[in-house]
């Protein structure tokens, strides 16, 4: 790949999803689009971005961004964004649930993949809760693929996937079992695990009340109508003035304009 | 859907109760078809005050899609409110084939401004017809960044000598420091 054509690439990335390859990312980039090349049975960089440009399914597209995108998921992952939630929102929400007289506080992890990041708010609110009266909560995680939903609520992990997690919250929270560390049976009954498809609107219409969303990394595979409509099922899903995280990498503000954003200490977080 | 159905939540969408209602009755009215309700849609987004309204107006007229959506989405790229004019281009660069015809003729259209947004149309689309139009533009039209805006597209999209040749011959045409940066721009990305 010419210097050239990684520019070329790399703009419309950018301009399609936000997300921008640095020029020290070239090999990176070139690695991945050389697999993409070959599976799609082009010969040359030229024909398969010619390809890529004008397909109107956009199914490359998501393809390309899946393989450039691919993370493997852990617990405590992007951590500052976790911060912000447990430092900054969650004692917020508190105080708004004071003045509303609620005690309930219910978080969505959407697209949880094998229930790393719903345990990880799970463990947030947990310690961050254990000491509040009359507060209960919630943390509901949903993803397409039942299988690993199943994986999920069977909540066991490999050492890499906890190897984020402080050693406290380690013997707090999980069983060793060998090399693999199980989820107490205490902290996996609060999650709850279900299949659900962004795209369904029936079944998004009854997702509501929602005090914080956290779909990271999720929205990308999505092309730009279907990025839209989930966004606007998220909206209606959220209470007013409730908060929702993307990616790192994930901008709301090229999704539509009707979330704020709300610029905290530790990370921007988007608010209804 | 039936017309009653329709009619419930053409209502609905103008007088539901909070905002949440009248979103949830035009994400439905995506389901539906028809220019009555493509024109009630169109109508609300010029004089809707919700954003999110709005966004769930865009969502359905997208998910309605066909030809008649491109000929009213054009219609919105003369709006006096920016987002509404954006939300026309985003409308017509999504639907592909059905906006085709409309785009030719809205690159064509007396108001240079309207032609910049069909160009921003063609470019961030898919069309397959888009680099012919492309460099159609840049050929004959007159206006200095109409034509940097479809060169900074066919930089992208386009391939080959032939591209080169349209995008030198504007370079003759027009001369400014912005507009010799878009060419050389462009020039690189097509490469060799």
């Amino acid at each position: 790949m010419t210097a050239e054509e990684f520019i070329k690439l790399r703009d419309f990335i950018y301009r399609k999803t936000g997300i921008y390859f640095e020029e020290h990312k070239k090999y990176y980039v070139e690695s991945r689009i050389e697999s993409r090349i070959k599976a799609t049975g082009h010969d040359n960089f030229r024909s398969y971005f010619a390809w890529l440009r004008f397909d109107v399914t956009g199914q490359e597209l998501q393809e390309l961004i899946n393989i450039l995108t691919v993370n493997e998921t852990y617990f405590f992952r992007e951590y500052y964004q976790l911060k912000c939630f447990a430092e900054e929102i969650l004692p917020e929400l508190l105080e708004k649930k004071s003045k509303e007289k609620q005690q309930k506080i219910r978080v969505w992890s959407a697209g949880c993949s094998t229930g790393e990041e719903p345990y990880t708010l799970a463990i947030i609110m947990e310690e961050m809760l254990e000491d509040v009266e009359r507060v209960t909560w919630e943390v509901h995680a949903t993803d397409i693929n039942t299988e690993v939903i199943e994986k999920a609520e069977i909540g066991l992990y490999s050492k890499r996937s906890v190897r984020l997690v402080p050693e406290e919250y380690k013997m707090r929270y999980f069983i060793r079992r060998g090399e693999f560390y199980e989820i107490i049976p205490e902290l996996r009954k609060k999650v709850k695990f279900y299949q659900l498809n962004l795209m369904d609107a029936a079944a998004m219409r009854r997702m509501m009340d929602f005090d914080v969303i956290f779909c990271r990394n999720v929205l990308i595979y999505f092309d730009d109508a279907s990025r839209r409509q989930v966004a606007l099922y998220f909206y209606e899903a959220l209470t007013e003035g409730g908060y929702i995280f993307l990616g790192h990498s994930e901008s709301m503000s090229r999704i539509t304009p009707i979330f704020k954003l709300r610029r905290f200490k530790n990370a921007f977080v988007y608010q209804k | 859907m039936q017309e009653s159905h329709i009619n419930e939540l053409l209502n609905l969408m103008k007088n539901g109760r909070n905002e949440s209602e009248r979103v949830m009755a035009v994400l439905d009215l995506g389901e539906a078809k028809g220019k009555k309700v493509v024109d009630a849609l169109i109508g609300q987004l010029e004089v809707e005050t919700s954003r999110a309204v709005q966004e769930a107006i865009v969502s359905s007229l997208i998910k309605i899609g066909d030809r008649y959506v491109a000929e009213s989405a054009a219609e919105l790229l003369k709006n006096d409110d920016a987002y509404v004019r954006n939300a026309g281009v985003e409308i017509l660069s999504i639907l592909g084939d059905s906006a085709l015809e409309v785009l030719e003729k809205m690159i064509k259209h007396p108001d240079k401004d309207v032609r910049q947004l069909a160009v921003n149309a063609l470019g961030e689309g898919r069309l397959k017809e888009a680099p012919t139009l492309l460099r159609k533009v840049i050929a004959e039209d007159e206006d200095e960044n109409v034509v940097a805006a479809a060169i900074e597209y066919l930089g992208e999209v386009g391939c080959g000598e032939e591209d080169r040749e349209v995008i030198m011959r504007a370079a003759n045409r027009f001369s400014s420091p912005f507009f010799d940066y878009v060419v050389k721009m462009a020039i690189k990305k097509l490469g060799d």
